[in-house]
């Protein structure tokens, strides 16, 4: 092992730790042009025939966009205004002016997700759980597009016992049990990866 | 091979870098406000009630600035109570936290006139 291994192998993992500013700010330069730093997050857009899954993804949003720098808007009292208002689906408020979101609620930006995939596929011996999300979040000065993104996680969760009977019901009952919560986290985690950090992050460059 | 500790160490650090420290403290968040959607019963509303004030005192006691959103939730759960004080409260603390939330506080208390 030579110094020059090393030092190969030092820049090969400093390069994989994060994208670099250059890219992003190519792919998204509304975000570094317009700086938002409150993000409110409209209920989603529900392409499922999971009835619940608005209500059980809204709650895994604030955590992921706060941790990148943001402010977010609380998710449960903007879902109960607007439930009041009979809103209870991002399809709803697609229609409403952007800058209401500003003069309104004070939203740099809004963030509409919609649910693509929230389901269990079921085989003989196996089953696994499909969280798919896309994400677009938009200026409430100008009404652009500053940033989006696609995410789906596939996540087995089948059972390996070697009894096939034992197998089909555990399958069902483990499937039952399962929790989207932590995937619909790991699809955020995946897309917010790709999202400029916020004033509040301590990588934040003014 | 005098190098393979020195390599190991590099490569530690490398990893530690990459890390990130959560800048704030959720606790179980996600998941007692999951079930008070899910549920709706009172023992979860009560269970979420719990871990919002835990994820401010657990805050406070790392140095840990309070998640955006977590007073603005209390101060609701206090205003259905009949807390105004303690409502008002809440919502100055958030307010004092993030300067962003300004015009979203002052919609809340505009509405609370009109109920």
């Amino acid at each position: 092992m030579t110094k020059a291994t090393i030092i190969i192998a030092a820049i090969v993992f400093l390069s994989g730790c994060k994208t670099t500013p250059m890219n992003l700010q190519q792919k998204f330069p509304g975000m570094y042009a317009e700086k938002p730093k409150s993000i409110l997050v409209v209920p989603a857009i529900n392409n499922t025939t999971a009835a619940d899954a608005n209500a059980l993804y809204s709650t895994t949003i604030a955590p992921a966009l706060a941790e990148a720098g943001y402010y977010v808007i609380s998710v449960p009292l903007v879902n109960e205004m607007m439930a009041l208002e009979g809103v209870i689906d991002g399809r709803q408020v697609q229609q409403i002016p952007y800058e209401l979101y500003k003069s309104v609620y004070g939203a740099d930006a809004v963030l509409f997700v919609s649910i693509n995939k929230w389901d269990t596929d079921y085989m003989v011996i196996s089953a696994s759980v499909t969280v798919s999300l896309s994400y677009e979040l938009i200026s409430t000065t100008t009404g652009n597009v500053l940033w989006s993104s696609k995410q789906t996680v596939v996540q087995d969760t089948g059972s390996d016992s070697d009894n096939l009977l034992v197998n089909v019901l555990v399958t069902a009952v483990a499937t039952a049990a399962s929790d989207y919560v932590p995937i619909a986290r790991e699809v955020n985690r995946r897309a917010i990866s790709t999202l400029p950090v916020g004033a509040y992050h301590q990588h934040h460059a003014n | 091979m005098k190098l393979a500790p020195l390599f190991s160490v590099v490569f530690c650090l490398l990893l530690a870098s990459c890390a990130q420290p959560n800048m704030y403290y959720w606790g179980n968040y996600s998941n007692t406000l999951y079930n008070v959607n899910k549920y709706g019963t009172d023992e979860h509303k009560q269970a979420h009630l719990k871990e919002l004030r835990y994820i401010i005192s657990k805050s406070r006691q790392s140095n840990k600035k309070v998640p955006p959103g977590i007073y603005l939730e209390l101060a609701l759960i206090e205003k259905h109570n009949g807390n105004q004080r303690r409502f008002e409260q809440y919502l100055a603390m958030e307010s004092k936290l993030f300067p962003e939330a300004a015009q979203f506080i002052q919609m809340i208390k505009q509405r609370e006139k009109h109920d």
